[in-house]
């Protein structure tokens, strides 16, 4: 549990891989554990994704309720339901335990209801437990086109389309600070004119209106330029087009996340080498990093 | 593989899906809603062995007495060039100006407690202390983070490394 002041609004990273986990030495550095975002201010708390990072923040907070009296609401947003964005969930321990009030959101937009979804990553063939056995007080929210008022934050969210299935983007805002998550959606499909349609144009100005001036931009860079072409369609963004992207709307800092399985600790420090002195030279005043497991930003 | 009456988990499906404890293995179950009973949980383990050929065996068993361990340093750099170094223990190390600090640092734009170094699940993090001019890891200004070999810590005007050795207890 970290001390902090209740207005602090913190950011933790608790898993950064994309597609698939990767554990090993040779990822941990920057972790092996699939998405999962704790973002705190005073007793809100709100989860990004239940991806298997979401395991250790599970064991992180079951800890913390064995100090506290009260019990703090946990509410889950989901960006969507692909596996490296779900498979943690059956593992979160306070979902396991009794009187955790636990709020799970996610999109609409889907062939079947989102409780349907999650209780089939849970069925007897696949895990011991089923979605209805658990011992929290389990509410399963699909979202609607109002904001949603968590505690003390707010958040707005848009529907992403470059990602097969889609995915939602969420922006949670509090006290002046807004961090923005918007990860599995392909941004070359927008940014590349070679591969853009006209009709993406407006989609290209939401998005931009989006991350609009936002203190952190949590953001799909799993692809080197060079391995983007080989993977057109495939639903993830490039390096190169997120910084653009985050620079032209005035981003503060850049996180870059859901990473590339295959690279390794080495390829993503040497990648955050390369970009970073490109971006001292043109005087970039945005900071950008490589998002890492164990990482507690106070925005 | 058949286990006979019931999906019972064996402590190896612990072990590889809950990693870490020494807890039994359904422990982590045990506050579950009282009213839904779940079928095979509470099947004692060597039952279980009679219709599989998952042998129940601990994490201990496997892992033994070997447990690596790992000498931590932080090397503090002045101009780039190293100039002294501090060996972690498992306590913690707080640094800053103020001279009950484990780290003194009298440099500019150090607070006189300025962060920490705390050794937590087997690995050091270092947790700024609410310092006014903030802590710095690989240019990120953070609140908190686990440290990795060749972490470049920066406080104030100090500049800092992490250094990390895995060796084994044998060594």
């Amino acid at each position: 549990m970290i001390a902090h002041d209740a207005s602090e609004l913190l950011v933790t990273f608790w898993g950064t891989r994309g597609s698939i986990s990767t554990p090993g030495r040779r990822t941990e550095k920057y972790g092996g554990n699939t998405p999962c975002v704790f973002v705190q201010q005073g007793d809100t708390q709100i989860i990004l994704d239940a991806g298997t990072g979401i395991r250790l923040l599970g064991l992180d907070l079951a800890e913390q309720l064995k100090e506290q009296r009260t019990r703090r609401p946990l509410h889950l947003f989901l960006s969507h339901t692909h596996w490296d964005h779900i498979q943690g969930f059956p593992f979160f321990q306070p979902a396991n335990i009794e009187g955790t009030e636990l709020t799970v959101y996610g999109s609409a937009k889907k062939e079947r209801f989102l409780e349907s979804i999650l209780s089939r990553q849970m069925d007897v063939d696949y895990f011991p437990v089923g979605l209805a056995d658990m011992a929290a007080d389990l509410k399963i929210r699909e979202i609607s086109d109002e904001e949603i008022q968590v505690g003390s934050l707010v958040v707005d969210w848009q529907e992403q389309v470059f990602h097969p299935g889609g995915s939602v983007r969420y922006r949670l805002s509090a006290g002046g600070k807004r961090v923005a998550y918007a990860t599995d959606v392909e941004l070359d499909r927008l940014f590349r004119p070679e591969i853009r349609g006209d009709r993406d144009k407006g989609s290209l100005k939401e998005y931009l209106d989006f991350i609009q001036g936002v203190d952190l931009l949590i953001a799909d860079g799993q692809y080197t330029e060079e391995e983007y072409f080989e993977k057109v369609g495939w639903g993830h963004t490039s390096i190169p087009v997120i910084i653009e992207l985050a620079k032209e709307a005035g981003v503060k800092q850049l996180a870059i996340f859901h990473h590339e399985p295959l690279h390794s600790d080495q390829m993503l420090d040497f990648l955050w080498k390369e970009y970073n002195a490109a971006l001292r030279e043109d005087e970039t005043p945005m900071t950008v990093f490589w998002a890492r497991e164990g990482m507690t930003l106070s925005i | 593989m058949s286990t006979g009456n019931g999906p019972g988990p064996t402590p190896l499906f612990h072990d590889a899906f809950f990693g870490l404890k020494e807890e039994p293995i359904w422990a982590i179950f045990q506050n579950m809603k009282k009213d839904k009973p779940l079928s095979g949980f509470d099947r004692p383990t060597d039952t279980i062995s009679e219709f599989s050929e998952t042998r129940p065996i601990s994490r201990k068993a496997v892992v033994g007495d070997f447990s690596p361990r790992r000498n931590a340093y932080l090397e503090l750099r002045f101009s780039g060039v190293r100039s002294s170094c501090v060996e972690l223990n498992e306590g913690e190390a707080v640094l800053g100006r103020d001279p009950r600090c484990h780290v003194q640092l009298q440099l500019p734009n150090v607070s006189r407690i300025h962060a920490r170094v705390v050794h937590r699940n087997e690995e050091y993090e270092i947790e700024d202390l609410g310092s006014t001019n903030g802590t710095f890891l690989n240019g990120v200004q953070i609140k908190k983070c686990i440290l990795r070999h060749n972490d470049h810590i920066q406080i104030g005007d100090a500049e800092i490394i992490y250094i990390e050795e895995k060796i084994s207890k044998d060594e």
